[in-house]
């Protein structure tokens, strides 16, 4: 009994390394095929927007109206700057709304004051869900703001930019993303960003190697090949029609931004109508990230959960021939690499003590093995920052490069341990919350 | 099993270190690059900066004699040819003419058509931006070319530079390749023969008749509309009358928004009641560009509309002629039985608040 209970150690470890081996090595693989893909989309496509062809659109009278919303939960410092920005940018034919969430600081009172609002009758068409609405204002001084008092429920071109994919196929392109960096470090004058450096932070700058990732190559992957599954919350235009058609927002999860794209893909194909969901490196909005690592911890640990529930409720996306690449590529994508990923990261990372205990393998050998993986999964976040200095360098100064290569250091060896941990927390909270349900 | 892994790692740990030391070598290339290129854009900075006290010297006292020295400098024909275009787009008139004479006088054509001659697009667009103020009318052979080039910025631009330097004369030339060009294209180049005015009409009206692509059509009448002239409104109503495509509908009332034509109303009314809400709202707008009364009595049936828009339209529209639909207005707004009183007080306080729906209904058929 003892000796088939220790070979049955010994081959779980033995296999748990294994396929962790294979594991980092098809993760990593993956990853630098979708960034080449990326590559090769960024320099096909004249993606750049030219000077000439700038000053043109924002002349042009056959642009579509854009309404920008903006959400505002007890964000007194910050409200009243964002919307500046958003009323300054640079587009013909735009509105600004403000949904005063619920908020319990000083939000709407600093919007009150700021831009002259004042109360009108509440009157509005229920077109999708929604929290009942306490009052609407307008602004005595910018007749194009309009903020709405609810119940709890970038730069100046990036509007012209992200609306580049609807010029080109108005009919066809449902919603349209662009990237979203970490703001810490910019500098700004009168609604406008006039400067981008590196933040000091080590916690930001790990933020902004992980952004950069992310959008860089993830969403741009798969986006040229149809099968994007995020277009971010803080920063989407999406069709007015297709968004009310599917029902606006989920109130129900957490990753609201992912479950939209996953139910318009989902209604599209049901449907069989031809569509596009687009997204673009250049156009750029600036979010504030975390600034220590509990609000970090918290906000990976709501992502991870978010995911989760995301891909439980569109399950029969999975490998289902009838959503084509989405069901194919993006989503399975998500399901092992992403949801699952953490959970069997960590699992390999605690089988290793076990391994040299065991001595099935040398801690020499452990120590290369894992210096491979983690060099070549380094060397992929290098090769997005390449990727990003020759298409849209935002980092002008050597200075700046040096400290993303730095930050790409920490991020891999130190940050990247974390986050696979409180991942894999997430995961499994959300794995014993589902079987409580059942 | 793990010697087939120490085995694999030993196989798989060369790429990787390979792999890892070119993406290295790039970032450490890149990193030099940057710092040269921050080197030069500090010169040239420099060099903008004495070019520009220069050039705000000779606005005043008209010596051009410093500037065209500076230009002559290592890398002063393009520092000064982005000073100029910058300064360009924010001057007019008499300012607007030297800056064209100081461009000429410092040999920036030249430089222009060298652009414009490069195999690099970023610079042949550079040469096109100058090109289009410059109207040098010597390079519209290589300008010609470039209208088939197979980059489209550069097809447009070098379009918009025609029409800058040649006028009415080149406008068949352009109309001819318009139908191959994608819809979104097609109307930009529309608007930019537009900027030609009045001359443009006869020509951009024998288009439209001559073809029966719906996708030619919208986007012609649009340009109309854009020109805000009324001499095409007869054909335009005969379009607008015939044609059964509703992105050519859409077009012909946005013109006819821009440029009030009463034989129209009596048609337009019809659409008051199209199916499709977007054409109501669209049908109210133009009608009620003109305040006259007799239009009250068809505008009052839109406040009980369906849509919500339609009746907030409608409403807006009404508040505006004061008086007696004013109160009416009123009255509906502190009724407690009406649905739409709350809408009514919104927009009575709105219009308090001197704030009005905007909308352009230009180029919106697109996403119909």
């Amino acid at each position: 009994m003892a000796a088939a209970l220790t070979e049955f150690l010994y081959g779980t470890t033995v296999l748990i390394i294994y396929l962790g081996v294979y594991y980092f090595l098809i993760y990593n693989l993956l990853n630098t095929f979708i960034l080449i893909m990326a590559a090769r989309w960024i320099f096909r496509q004249h993606l750049g927007l030219s000077k000439y062809i700038f000053s043109r659109l924002k002349q042009s009278r056959f642009l579509p109206g854009v309404s920008m919303i903006m959400p505002a939960h007890n964000e007194e410092e910050t409200a009243v700057k964002s919307a500046r920005f958003m009323l300054f940018v640079d587009y013909p034919l735009f509105e600004v709304i403000i949904v005063n969430d619920g908020s319990t600081d000083g939000t709407m009172q600093y919007l009150i004051e700021a831009y002259q609002l004042e109360s009108v009758p509440v009157d509005y068409n229920q077109a999708i869900s929604s929290k009942p609405i306490k009052a609407i204002y307008r602004s005595r001084v910018f007749p194009n703001l309009t903020v709405i008092d609810k119940e709890q429920g970038g730069k100046s071109d990036a509007l012209l930019k992200i609306m580049q994919p609807v010029i080109n196929k108005p009919a066809e392109v449902i919603a349209s993303g662009g990237v979203v960096r970490i703001a810490e470090g910019i500098e700004e004058r009168g609604g406008r960003i006039i400067g981008v450096k590196t933040p000091n932070r080590i916690i930001s700058l790990t933020q902004v190697v992980e952004y950069l990732r992310a959008f860089l190559w993830g969403r741009i992957g798969f986006s040229a090949i149809n099968s994007l599954l995020i277009i971010s919350g803080a920063f989407g235009l999406f069709r007015r029609d297709a968004v009310v058609e599917v029902g606006g927002y989920s109130t129900k999860h957490i990753g609201e931004d992912m479950e939209l794209i996953a139910r318009l893909h989902k209604l599209f194909c049901d449907k069989k109508r031809k569509y596009q969901i687009a997204f673009l490196p250049d156009p750029v909005c600036w979010t504030h990230g975390p600034t220590d690592y509990k609000t970090l911890y918290k906000q990976r640990t709501r992502w991870q959960r978010g995911l989760g529930q995301v891909l439980f409720t569109h399950r029969g996306l999975l490998f289902n021939p009838h959503y084509k690449t989405v069901g194919w590529c993006s989503f399975p994508h998500f399901v092992f690499f992403e949801f699952l990923g953490p959970l069997f990261e960590l699992l390999v990372y605690l089988t290793i003590p076990l391994a040299i205990f065991l001595k099935l393998i040398s801690p020499q050998m452990i120590v290369i093995l894992f210096l491979s993986i983690f060099v070549f999964t380094l060397s992929v976040t290098l090769a997005t920052v390449v990727l990003d200095q020759l298409a849209f360098p935002h980092f002008t100064r050597v200075r700046d490069i040096v400290k993303i290569m730095a930050g790409a250091v920490i991020e891999t060896f130190v940050i990247r341990f974390f986050q696979t941990c409180w991942k894999a927390y997430a995961v499994l909270t959300l794995f014993f919350r589902w079987k409580r349900k059942w | 099993m793990l010697e087939t892994l120490e085995h694999g790692i030993s196989f798989i740990g060369w790429p990787i270190v390979i792999w890892f030391c070119v993406i290295l070598l790039a970032l450490i290339i890149l990193c030099f690059y940057r710092f040269f290129i921050n080197l030069r854009t500090a010169r040239d900075g420099k060099l903008k900066n004495l070019l520009f006290n220069e050039t705000k010297k000779y606005l005043i006292d008209g010596d051009t004699t410093k500037i065209i020295k500076l230009a002559e400098r290592r890398r002063g024909e393009p520092v000064l040819a982005s000073l100029i275009l910058d300064l360009m787009e924010r001057m007019k008139g008499e300012d607007y003419d030297k800056l064209i004479y100081v461009a000429k006088a410092a040999g920036l054509n030249a430089w222009a058509t060298k652009c414009l001659k490069s195999h690099l697009s970023g610079r042949k667009q550079k040469g096109l931006t100058l090109m289009k103020h410059l109207r040098d009318k010597s390079a519209e052979d290589l300008l010609r070319k470039l209208m088939k080039h197979l980059d489209p910025v550069i097809r447009y631009a070098s379009m918009e530079v025609l029409v800058k330097t040649m006028g009415v004369e080149i406008i068949p030339e352009i109309l001819g390749q318009l139908s191959g060009e994608p819809v979104s294209a097609r109307r930009q180049i529309l608007q930019t023969l537009s900027t030609l005015g009045r001359p443009v009409i006869l020509p951009l009206l024998n288009f439209l008749e001559s073809s029966d692509d719906p996708l030619i059509q919208a986007p012609v009448i649009e340009t109309f509309a854009i020109l805000g002239i009324s001499d095409p409104a007869d054909i335009v109503l005969d379009y607008l009358r015939k044609s059964e495509d509703r992105r050519v509908q859409w077009a012909a009332l946005s013109f006819f928004y821009i440029v009030p034509y009463e034989p129209t109303f009596s048609l337009i009314e019809e659409y008051l009641k199209d199916d499709d809400w977007w054409f109501r709202r669209l049908a109210l707008m133009v009608l009620t560009t003109e305040a006259k009364p007799e239009i009250l009595k068809l505008i009052f049936p839109l406040l009980e509309d369906p849509v919500w828009e339609v009746r907030y339209f409608a409403a807006h529209r009404l508040v505006v002629y004061g008086g007696e639909s004013k109160k009416i207005l009123e009255t509906i707004s502190q009724s407690k039985d009406n649905p739409s009183s709350s809408i009514m007080k919104r927009v009575l306080k709105e219009h308090g608040m001197g704030i009005y729906p905007g909308y352009s209904p230009v180029g919106q058929w697109q996403l119909r």
